[in-house]
Formats: structure tokens, C-alpha cells, sequence
């Protein structure tokens, strides 16, 4: 069997929680392979040739068990899958029907980090694009700064500002989260230096940060 | 006193190595381990629980060096370990990795959580994840007085009711109730009750990770935020769920844990802080992060510091090498003794001289002065203003102290990088080699002012400067890893403690003699062994043409170098008593001298930066530091040399 057929069939396996061979679980993974029920018992066996299942003969049902690099593969695939289809549903506003078609074909040839990418791209994308939609809606106006937050480099001396989001990927900013920088969270800005470096207040307590990391950081006034 | 002290080490290294595989511990030792966030007065107490017997000791396996000491308490023998300061326990750097692998091998059986109570809600945020730990833990309310000066009151009976384990409010810069924290460890220690609950999405994928895999919610955790082991069941799990419910908050997992525990201590704060108002001292703080007066305010702080070092050290220096020469040395020759023995120890001698000529001075002085500056507070704001500067070569501003350090002696200066990441440990360790110590201002000032000029000297360290630049920018382009910016907290205000600051003084003195002195002694005697049966000679023979040719400096400029491995300044010693005399203007010509001390400032640091390199780095970077200077040393060395010949 061809690996994407594999990764289709335990896709099927996991998202419909398949655990024998049952008729109504060959009808439900006939469903969603858009197959014949008739070739689904094949198509399983072949997959315990490749090694991805096990089957056994216990009850009235044969059962089947997802080994470990059936496990992998099959979760690997949902993944990429989740985030293709949130990437065409989301960013390029397809409908979610021809969405999920679409990743399911697309989702065989991806390599992991592609899917990495696409994700890290859908959180920030859509963080601004939440918050425009909300202050759109609240009437601050429709430009789309105005929307996605101000940088706290735009900010000066003395003014207290809340924290919208952080940029960056996660690593970047686990330290401003420890420090208590998490969105929503006021702060208030001590010392500014002409290169754009910060002293905020946060949490009684002061806290030094330079420029770049300033630049990760979108607050909106209080 | 250093016999005692292997010994220690010794017992220390097999009951380390004990533990790894396996074999059960002295059963009526307590292991204690002091954990907290950075600048909350940890040291502090662990110096006043140990008093002033630590060692200093890297544990197996782990990279972050960690104080351990111990304490007899009524008859029971306790082991005390000092955590590095950290913010969280789920964060990636080497602290936090080292003391949450720690936490997670329940190496320690009690825990002293030390808060600052003037900044209770952050320090409450370490706490919630450290009761996730499950182990026995006694919680410390230290600086209590400085919170009382701010008018802040804190319940600390209704926090203890809260958390369900021991409270105890400490000064411990007054030493109040510090007396208190052993016995209640020993005996009150419970693990802390409260849970902290997080977002729904979390605590459904926690609660079927606890079905499915059976783990505890600790592992759950730790599993969502990816700090599992990779291959294992559970994290492959958790990772698919941790990805879908990023996408869902459009947050990182880390960062929705962050926001319920800051939100859980904002709230046990608010039950037990009363009357908060935080009063930040605004007053030097105006001046010092300012770039128009806080630059010049470093300048002249720094400036000052180095000159001070510079003399306070170099007089102590003489002194000291006058009373080995005097009490030690000569009276060693007029014991007449075997050839062979009187050269071994003599080696040994001016192994111990070199040792303690630029530990004591330089090194100690320093410490006391650096110490001052990191308990005031000052060293923050001095780093938050260098920020820029040291971005270019590729550090944060934190490395300011570190490079400053250089000066007077590379050996405390490279201890002191083990805060860095590990991108940044490296870019150090190659910039802080090179910066010119006191021992190489001694050749430059010894060798280059005196027979040559005041602007031929200054010429060499506008030398260094730049190569250390050029070092710089090159390294950060190449070196493996990401930049990351600063984030960096700023340490309140406050007035040094004599005893604080000598206690830490004294700390780092020991981790410097402990580690420099037997490389010294040994390398030294090595070196004296050589020289006894000629191999020195014919070294200098086989350089002999490489010497004259490459660099136009006579034969005995190779055993020159080569001695000031052992302590820089011996190159210039030895280059005396090889030539014959103390006028070397006489004997060279102004282009050889600049040229030897050219190269001697520049190449290989000395055997002592060696052993704390070789400590803190491992063999891989010490040997490539060394051969990045020898060489730079030799090209640079070489090109002058052929400038001066074209000249």
C-alpha cells in the first residue's frame, strides 16, 4: 500500500476512535476514505503487513491496536492536516468543506517543517487579525495599525499601557511571560533610551529590556 | 586547610557519583536545597546557614555550578544546596533545565522556597510551580524589613493556611529567624496543598493524559509545554494536543500556564499583602539609566574600580613576591640542595608566588569591589546602559561585567559567564582571553612604556581593542545559536553589607584557588622538570630560526613565552634574567621589544584562565581558545615584525 493511502487509513483510525472490525466501524472508515466497504478489510490488513496495526483475534470482533510508528504517523498526518486546513479556512478565507479536501491531499506531501512555518505564520497572523476584528468592532477604526496594537517602542516615558500579544515564537518571550509581561497585563514605562532600550514597571518589580525585544512587544494605551 | 579541602572534594565527587548510579545515600544526611528567584537573598541565607565552609561544586551531569554545603544541626548532618536564582521551572535556559532535572530526580528531600516579600506576587509565581514538584517544602518571607519600610503588611499565618505547609517571615541581613529554618524544615516540611488550575482546554488534556497514560499531572505539564524527553509516549501525546490547543488561544501553552499563575498569585496576594503600595526609590535611579549622565556615571565607576585594583593589587603584589623571595626563596638556595629537587621546588615555590600573587591582589580586590557594586544594585543599571555597545560583539549588556572583570585578572572574569547562554558563553570565553589583565599591563607597562614610549604602549591595547572588536564581529557571525535580546531585572537599590559582600568575595577567592592552584603547581613543576633536563633548550633551538626569522626576536624570547603561560608577567621576568639584565633597551632593539610584548600580551591565555576555561567551557573551546590567540599572537606578531623590516 502507498504511504499516503497508510496515513489516510490512520487518520480515519484515530479521528473516528476505531478499535476493531466491526461492521458499523468498517462503514464509518468506508465514509471517510470515500471507499467501498468491501475494500476497507483489505486495506486494514495491508496496514498490519506494513506494521502501523495490530490485530488480534480476542472477542466476538477482531480488535485492532495502532502500534507505536502507526501511532506516530497517523497523529503526524492530523497535525498537518489541522493546520492546513486552518491556514485555507482562516488566511485564505476558503470554506471549510473544500478546505479539509484540500488538506487532505496536500497534507501527504509536507514536510514537518513547512507545517511548522504555516503554523507559527496562522498564530501571529491571526492574533492581529483577532484584535482588528475586535477593535473593529468596538469602532476604533478601521486602519489596520490601529488594529493590530501599537508597538511598545512607539510608547514614552511614563505612560502606562496594556499588553496585547507578544511576537517572536514562544522561547523568544518565556522570560517577559515569567516577568509577568503577559497579555493583559499593565505596565508602565520607567526610562526609555534613545536606541529604544526600556526600563518598565511591572508587578513591583523593574525590569530592563532592549530594543528588539521591545519591538516583539504590541500594547494598546490604558 | 587545602589538604582539607580535597578530601572534602574527594568525598564530595564519590557521594556525587554514588547517588548516579544508584547506590543509596549516608541515610542520615537531609538534603536541603534553597530555591528562589534572583536576588531574593538566597546567598545570603545559605552563608548564614553554612557559615563559611562551602564547596563549590558542579554536580554529575549538569553544567550549572551549584554552591553545596554542610551543617551539623543537634548531631544531624545536613547537605545545603544553593540553586542558582531562576524566574520559572519551565523555561529552556541551562539554570532552569539543571534545577528542574534536579527537582524532577528528587535529589532533594526538603525544599527552602525563599520569597522577597517586597515583590511577592512574581516570587508567588516560582512558588505555584514549585508546590507542582510534590516535595516537602518550608516557605521563606525573607526581607521582611525592607517590606515593613515599605508599609507593606503580609499575613504570613493566612499564607501558610493557604499553601498548607511552614511560613516563616526572615531578615536575613538582620539575621532575623534564619535559626528557625532548619529545624522546620527538618520537621515541619510538607508539600504544598494548593493547586494551581489552569484553562479548561488544559486541564481536560491533563485529565486524559492522567486516563490514558497514567501520568501525574506534573508530567502532563511538562509534557504540553514540550519538556519531556521526545521519544517519550506521553510527550508525543501531548504534543499533537498542545499544538491544537496553541491554535485555539493563539498562545504558546507556556504562555496560557504563565497567565493562570499569575493570575492565581495576583490573587493569593491580594488575601494576604495589606496596605501594598509600592513605592519604587526613584531618586539614583533617574541618573544612573540615563544615558546622558549614566554613561559618564559608568566611565567613571569602572575606570575607577580598575585603577584601584590596579593599585591596591600591584602593591600587594610586590609585597607578597618580596616576602616569597625573601622568606622562601633564598633561603631555598642556601639550603644547597640536589639539583633535580631544589629545581622541582623552586617550581613549586613560584607556582604558589604566581598563584598568590595575582589571587590575593588583583583577584581579591576585585571581588570586594564588583561585590559592592552587584549589592548595590549598580551593576544592572551599569549593564542595562552597555546593552548596545555589547551588542555588536554579540553579548547582552550583563557581559559588561564580565569584560570588566578581564582586566583585572581573566580568571574571575570567566567565572563569571555562567549566568550566559551557552551562544554567549562562547563568544565570552574567546573576548574575555584576550582583554589585557594586570599581568599583561605589567609587560606592556615593564616593557613597551618603559624602553620604547608612552604612545608605543598605548598603540598595543588600541592593538587588542580592535582585534577583540574584529573577534567580536566575526564570532557572532559564525557562532551557532540565537540572539537573544535582554530582559533583565533590575535589583532594588541597597546598601552593601560588609559581611555580605565579603562572604561573596571570599566565594568566588576560593572557586579561583581551587581551581588555578594545582594546575599551576603542576604545570610549573612540569615546566622546571623540562628545563632541568634540557628539553627547554632544545626548544629553543628548534624555535630558534621560527623566532628570528618570522618574529626578529632572539632565541631566548621562546622560553620567554613559553614561561609566561605560568603567570604573564614571568615573560617579562624571564626575558630579563635569560638576557642578562634589567635594561632589556640594551640588549633589543625598540622593534624586538614591541614585537615580544605584542605577542606575549596576545598569545595563550595563562595556565590559570586555562583551568577555569577548561572548567567551565570543556576541552573542545579551552583548546580552541588557545589556539585562536597562539596564532593570532604569532600572525599579528609576524605582520609587525615584517612592517618593521619594510620600514
Amino acid at each position: 500500500m502507498e504511504i499516503t493511502e497508510c496515513e489516510d487509513y490512520l487518520e480515519a483510525i484515530i479521528n473516528n476512535s476505531v478499535d476493531g472490525i466491526t461492521p458499523d466501524s468498517l462503514k464509518i472508515l468506508a465514509d471517510a476514505l470515500n471507499k467501498d466497504v468491501s475494500e476497507i478489510e483489505g486495506g486494514l490488513n495491508a496496514l498490519r503487513d506494513e506494521g502501523f496495526i495490530r490485530i488480534s483475534d480476542a472477542g466476538a470482533y477482531p480488535e485492532i491496536k495502532l502500534t507505536h510508528s502507526g501511532r506516530k504517523l497517523g497523529e503526524c498526518t492530523i497535525k498537518k492536516h489541522l493546520v492546513l486546513e486552518s491556514f485555507f479556512t482562516e488566511i485564505l478565507g476558503m470554506d471549510s468543506d473544500s478546505a479539509s479536501k484540500e488538506a487532505c491531499v496536500l497534507e501527504h506531501g509536507a514536510s514537518p517543517d513547512t507545517i511548522k512555518r504555516l503554523k507559527n505564520y496562522i498564530r501571529e497572523r491571526g492574533a492581529r487579525h483577532r484584535l482588528h476584528a475586535r477593535n473593529a468592532h468596538e469602532g476604533d477604526g478601521d486602519d489596520w495599525h490601529e488594529g493590530m496594537g501599537r508597538n511598545l517602542s512607539e510608547f514614552d516615558e511614563d505612560d502606562a499601557v496594556k499588553i496585547l500579544f507578544t511576537e517572536g515564537g514562544s522561547r523568544r518571550t518565556d522570560r517577559l511571560c515569567d516577568m509577568g509581561l503577559i497579555p493583559g497585563e499593565t505596565i508602565t514605562i520607567k526610562r526609555k533610551l534613545s536606541n529604544g532600550a526600556m526600563v518598565v514597571a511591572i508587578k513591583s518589580s523593574e525590569v530592563g529590556i532592549s530594543p528588539e525585544i521591545v519591538r516583539l512587544v504590541f500594547v494598546e494605551k490604558v | 586547610m587545602a589538604a582539607d579541602k580535597t578530601d572534602d572534594e574527594k568525598r564530595d565527587k564519590s557521594g556525587g557519583s554514588g547517588s548516579g548510579s544508584g547506590v543509596p545515600e549516608k541515610s542520615d544526611t537531609l538534603k536541603l536545597a534553597l530555591i528562589g528567584n534572583l536576588n531574593v537573598g538566597k546567598s545570603l541565607i545559605f552563608n548564614s546557614l553554612t557559615g563559611i565552609g562551602v564547596e563549590i561544586s558542579n554536580f554529575p551531569g549538569t553544567t550549572v555550578g551549584m554552591y553545596t554545603g554542610s551543617l551539623v544541626h543537634r548531631d544531624k548532618h545536613y547537605e545545603i544546596i544553593d540553586f542558582p536564582g531562576v524566574y520559572s521551572l519551565d523555561g529552556v535556559n541551562d539554570e532552569e533545565t539543571e534545577v528542574r532535572k534536579f527537582l524532577l530526580e528528587k535529589k532533594a528531600d526538603r525544599l527552602i522556597a525563599v520569597l522577597d516579600s517586597t515583590r511577592l506576587e512574581r516570587n508567588l509565581y516560582l512558588l505555584l510551580q514549585i508546590a507542582e514538584f510534590k516535595i516537602p517544602t518550608v516557605v521563606v518571607l525573607n526581607m521582611t524589613d525592607e517590606a515593613e519600610k515599605q508599609g507593606l503588611v503580609i499575613d504570613g499565618d493566612k499564607l501558610s493556611e493557604i499553601l498548607g505547609c511552614p511560613v516563616i517571615k526572615t531578615a536575613a541581613v538582620e539575621g532575623r529567624n534564619i535559626d528557625k529554618i532548619i529545624p522546620l524544615a527538618e520537621n515541619g516540611a510538607k508539600t504544598i496543598d494548593l493547586v494551581t488550575r489552569y484553562d479548561d482546554h488544559i486541564e481536560a488534556a491533563l485529565r486524559s493524559f492522567s486516563k490514558v497514560n497514567g501520568s501525574d499531572r506534573l508530567s502532563g505539564l511538562l509534557a504540553l509545554e514540550g519538556l519531556l524527553p521526545e521519544d517519550n509516549e506521553l510527550s508525543e501525546t501531548a504534543g499533537v494536543i498542545a499544538a491544537e490547543i496553541e491554535d485555539q488561544h493563539r498562545m504558546s501553552v507556556h504562555q496560557i500556564l504563565a497567565a493562570n499563575r499569575h493570575n492565581e498569585a495576583k490573587r493569593i496576594r491580594g488575601l494576604i499583602e495589606k496596605d501594598g503600595t509600592f513605592k519604587p526609590a526613584r531618586n539614583f535611579d533617574r541618573l544612573l539609566t540615563r544615558t546622558a549622565t549614566g554613561v559618564p556615571i559608568m566611565t567613571v565607576v569602572l575606570l575607577t574600580t580598575l585603577i584601584c585594583v590596579f593599585i591596591i593589587g600591584s602593591f600587594l603584589e610586590e609585597a607578597i613576591v618580596e616576602l616569597f623571595e625573601t622568606f622562601l626563596i633564598h633561603p631555598m638556595y642556601e639550603l644547597s640542595l640536589p639539583p633535580l629537587a631544589e629545581n622541582i621546588l623552586y617550581s613549586l615555590l613560584i607556582a604558589v608566588e604566581a598563584g598568590l600573587g595575582i589571587a590575593f591582589p588583583y583577584v581579591f580586590v576585585f571581588y570586594i569591589l564588583i561585590s559592592v557594586l552587584e549589592d548595590t544594585g549598580y551593576m544592572t543599571r551599569a549593564a542595562f546602559l552597555a546593552d548596545r555597545a555589547m551588542h555588536n560583539i554579540g553579548m547582552h549588556g550583563q557581559a559588561l561585567i564580565p569584560m570588566v572583570l578581564g582586566f583585572g585578572c581573566n580568571v574571575p572574569a570567566i567565572m563569571a559567564i555562567r549566568q550566559f547562554s551557552e551562544r554567549e558563553k562562547i563568544l565570552a570565553s574567546f573576548l574575555i582571553t584576550m582583554v589585557p589583565c594586570s599581568a599583561r599591563t605589567v609587560i606592556i607597562a615593564g616593557i613597551v612604556f618603559t624602553f620604547v614610549g608612552l604612545f608605543a604602549a598605548l598603540s598595543i591595547y588600541l592593538i587588542v581593542f580592535v582585534l577583540i572588536i574584529l573577534t567580536g564581529i566575526v564570532l557572532t557571525k559564525i557562532t551557532p545559536g540565537d540572539q537573544f535580546g535582554m530582559i533583565l531585572e533590575m535589583v532594588p537599590m541597597r546598601k552593601p553589607r560588609a559581611k555580605q559582600t565579603l562572604t561573596r568575595a571570599w566565594l568566588r577567592m576560593k572557586e579561583f584557588l581551587f581551581i588555578a592552584m594545582p594546575l599551576l603547581l603542576v604545570s610549573s613543576v612540569v615546566l622546571g622538570i623540562l628545563q632541568f633536563f634540557g628539553v627547554i633548550a632544545a626548544f629553543q633551538v628548534l624555535f630558534e630560526g621560527f623566532m628570528y626569522s618570522a618574529l626578529g626576536l632572539p632565541d631566548y624570547a621562546s622560553t620567554s613565552l613559553l614561561f609566561g603561560i605560568l603567570r604573564k608577567e614571568m615573560a617579562f621576568e624571564t626575558l630579563a634574567i635569560l638576557s642578562g639584565t634589567a635594561n632589556l633597551g640594551a640588549v633589543m632593539s625598540a622593534a624586538q621589544l614591541y614585537v615580544f610584548a605584542v605577542v606575549s600580551v596576545l598569545f595563550v591565555p595563562c595556565v590559570s584562565t586555562i583551568a577555569v576555561l577548561y572548567r567551565q567551557m570543556g576541552l573542545k573551546i579551552s583548546l580552541a581558545v588557545c589556539c585562536y590567540t597562539l596564532s593570532l599572537g604569532f600572525v599579528t606578531g609576524i605582520i609587525l615584525n615584517a612592517l618593521f623590516n619594510i620600514f
